[in-house]
């Protein structure tokens, strides 16, 4: 069973993150919080949708860590791509 | 102080390590970048091979244009520290191993991050064996291929798949081979058609050509790999990604993206994906495979004949040419993307190295010509000194000394044993006479300069030029004029250490100017300033026109300007009369901003007690030199001719001035001067000094920060006289 952590608020955001992470609810204020805290190829689900801008930071964190965003729908979406092993 | 002088010489140094770690040393020559924008190769010595270390002579290099591009001209994000060795894929043969290491064997062939160097000592586990069959141009792309390669993993590439690579770089090429040797259907995407052309893609779309964007309109791939470094390159992808599908970050951004909303992702419900090399050890066991195993699947691909790199970089160069070519920007030309550098005669290359030398060059060319007779204006103390320094040389003859004061006029003409006067037209009447030489009180110079000028008599005046910048003006016209030549004598600025500090920054040692600092001291006592109990003429504003700054930090400010270029366009100064009861200062404090930004301090006083010298630093972005009145000091990210790079080194630049040298050579130069009759330069020493001194004084009257308007001046009489 994958490592999945499910961040709701920002309160959840451990200072490291690794494995799955599930956004339901993602804000602007949030996502460098989130990425800062990832660790490499650490896969995020975002859903919904996410209101951030992709900003220098954000793109050098994603790049550097080999970081994985993907943007779904919804959980349900986000527990298929899980269970088939790809989210390509 | 062993320490210290182990550190100053660094071949002691790395001996003295060598022998403590019972390790052999290792001498390469290599390519170093400076400071932005800055390279030069250089002799290296490094410990040998350690502990699970290999030695390696470099075979072949290849260059990533892209990358080395950004680092050398330190682009945003590039996050660079200079100096540094451009990191480079290669291919080498192993001459040492350390202790340890059990899977390499001296003289086997292997592949890796290399740079640009003739060697190189790397761990033994960042290293690729290169199999029989492949050709060492190939083997040179190995590293960058693993690199591109995980592009391929990021994005789950597999058979069948329809991709997109934005940029033909060496990387997006690499990643393009790649991906068509596992049987994707890759789409090419560059800036121009030329890079197309180059790799004979049909099927690509050129961004520069028109009807790209139509083209591009019906085109959408379920992978897109970014491999441009184009900070604005991701919102392309993103319109070229089908639904559900994944953009993959291989190329580091050099710029940040603006207004990239996720929303617009979130739409297509898109995956981005980062892949960079540094995360290699860390692959989790799904993508699975650490560098040795990419290395040898890359290089396996190769052997059963569906990948060929040769396509990947499309210049060859052999080293000894690589230290030009890359200082000349090679990595500007878009034609290129990638270059490999052949090593195999990198013996020529460190003997070229070697040899280079830095020697310090006379400044000026010891004139050969007539001595032209000259007259002393003014017999004070200087005079004497500046007699000295005439007839030490024989670029002048001193024919007749004068003073209103006759005992002084008498004296000095006694001592050099020449005709003296007390009237100055008759020094101006006699045509012997061609140049004449005003040291008087500050106050006559102007009108003694002009005087002379309409006799046709060539002008030499003792710092400062006049009081006024106005006054240097009205001299710089007569001068011209009546066709004869007027400098300020200021000799300092070609004493042994200052032309050895302009010989450095002229060689680039210092990299861009970016500050400095001076403290000019004197102790004058109650005597210099007052005679007979009454306030002498350099104590009094009206005839001396200002105190310290007009008298001797003019000095330092013209020495600063000959060795460094530095153009002072703005100064704000804190003065004061702190120690005799006088009428100029005697103390002040300034601070500066250069043209090119530049910034600088110049402080000083004459009552200084002990006489606290002279010091002045100037720094840039690749060194700085400290200068005192007895020795030099530099340091610099580069090596300097036999000066190693990263080192302090110390000249005892006293012992090296011989008497009257730096006046001797001025007085040279003016007779060069008077022969060419340049007026060029408008005695550009004088007037900027005078320009300098002007805004100082205006600085504190005014409580503001002055511009220095000497250029626009200078200009205007310039173009009065065309």
């Amino acid at each position: 069973m994958p490592n999945i952590s499910i961040i709701e608020k920002r309160e959840d955001i451990a200072p490291s993150l690794s494995g799955t992470v599930v956004i339901t609810n993602a804000q602007e204020a949030w996502l460098d919080q989130v990425l800062d805290a990832a660790t490499p190829f650490t896969k995020i689900f975002f859903v919904g949708t996410c209101s951030a801008s992709l900003d220098l930071d954000l793109y050098w964190s994603i790049h550097y860590k080999n970081l994985e965003l993907s943007f779904v729908a919804s959980i349900a979406e986000a527990t298929n791509a899980l269970s088939s092993g790809t989210a390509k | 102080m062993l320490s210290r002088f182990l550190q100053q010489t660094p071949f002691l140094y790395i001996l003295a390590r060598a022998i403590y770690y019972r390790r052999k040393i290792s001498r390469r020559v290599r390519l170093l970048c400076y400071a932005k924008g800055q390279s030069i190769f250089e002799s290296h010595f490094d410990l040998g091979p350690g502990f699970g270390e290999v030695e390696i002579e470099t075979l072949r290099t290849t260059m990533n244009t892209g990358t080395e591009r950004a680092l050398f001209y330190a682009l945003e994000n590039s996050k660079v520290e200079f100096p540094y060795e451009p990191s480079a894929s290669g291919v080498g043969k192993i001459v040492r191993v350390g202790k340890g290491v059990q899977n390499f064997k001296i003289n086997e062939i292997v592949a890796g991050p290399l740079t640009h160097s003739s060697g190189r000592i790397l761990r033994a586990d960042q290293l690729v064996k290169v199999k029989m069959g492949i050709s060492l141009d190939e083997a040179a792309h190995l590293h960058l291929a693993i690199i591109a390669i995980q592009g391929i993993r990021m994005g789950r590439i597999s058979e069948g798949d329809k991709i997109i690579c934005l940029g033909q770089g060496v990387i997006g090429r690499l990643a393009t081979l790649i991906a068509r040797s596992i049987g994707a259907h890759v789409i090419c995407v560059a800036q121009s058609k030329a890079k197309l052309q180059l790799f004979e893609e049909t099927e690509g779309v050129a961004l520069q050509e028109p009807g790209s964007e139509e083209k591009l309109a019906h085109t959408q791939a379920s992978v897109v790999i970014d491999a441009t470094g184009n900070p604005s390159a991701i919102s392309l992808a993103a319109r070229l990604v089908q639904k559900r599908g994944r953009i993959v970050l291989l190329g580091s951004n050099r710029g940040k993206t603006k207004d990239l909303q996720l929303s617009d992702f979130t739409e297509k419900q898109i995956s981005i994906a980062g892949a960079h090399i540094r995360n290699i050890q860390a692959m989790p066991t799904v993508l699975g495979h650490n560098y040795q195993e990419e290395g040898s699947w890359i290089q396996d691909q190769i052997l059963r004949g569906m990948l060929s790199l040769k396509s990947a970089s499309n210049l060859q160069v052999k080293c000894a040419d690589f230290a030009e070519l890359y200082q000349n920007r090679l990595f500007e030309n878009a034609d290129i993307t990638g270059v490999t550098i052949d090593w195999s005669q990198s013996a020529e290359l460190k003997r070229k190295v070697a040899a280079a030398k830095f020697t310090v060059k006379t400044p000026v060319n010891v004139s050969a010509l007539r001595p032209l007779k000259m007259a002393l204006i003014g017999c004070g103390d200087i005079a004497s000194v500046n007699a000295e320094a005439i007839r030490s040389g024989n670029a002048f003859e001193i024919a007749a000394v004068m003073d209103s004061d006759l005992v002084r006029a008498k004296r000095l003409g006694a001592q050099l044993n020449v005709p003296f006067t007390t009237q100055y037209d008759e020094i101006l009447s006699d045509p012997k006479i061609d140049v004449v030489f005003i040291a008087t009180p500050h106050s006559l110079h102007e009108s003694l300069a002009l005087k002379a000028a309409q006799a046709k008599k060539h002008i030499l005046v003792e710092k400062p030029l006049a009081i006024h910048y106005s006054e240097g003006v009205s001299m710089i016209q007569a001068a011209r004029e009546n066709g004869v030549v007027l400098r300020t004598f200021f000799p300092f600025a070609y004493e042994y250490q200052k032309t050895f500090a302009k010989n450095l920054i002229d060689e680039g040692a210092l990299g861009p100017l970016r500050g400095f600092s001076m403290e000019y001291h004197r102790d004058r006592s109650r005597a210099y300033w007052f005679q007979n109990g009454q306030l002498s003429w350099r104590g009094r504003k009206d005839i001396a026109g200002g105190g310290f700054l007009l008298m001797y930090l003019v000095h330092a400010l013209d020495s600063l300007r000959h060795i460094s270029g530095i153009q002072i366009s703005e100064v704000h100064s804190i003065y004061d009369t702190l120690s005799h009861p006088i009428e100029v200062e005697d103390t002040i404090a300034m601070i500066f901003k250069g043209t090119k930004g530049e910034i600088g301090s110049l402080s000083g006083g004459s009552a200084v007690r002990g006489q606290g010298g002279s010091h002045l630093r100037i720094w840039g972005e690749a060194g700085q030199i400290l200068m005192n009145d007895q020795h030099l000091r530099f340091y610099s990210n580069r090596p300097v001719g036999q000066f190693h790079a990263q080192h302090w080194h110390e000249i005892k630049t006293a012992r090296k001035e011989p008497r009257s040298g730096a006046r001797k050579l001025f007085l040279d130069d003016f007779r060069n001067r008077i022969e060419k009759l340049d007026f060029a330069s408008l005695d550009e020493s004088g007037m900027v000094s005078l320009g300098l001194v002007e805004a100082a004084y205006n600085s504190q009257k005014q409580g503001t920060r002055e511009k220095v308007q000497r250029m626009v001046a200078l200009a205007e009489s310039e173009k009065a006289h065309a």
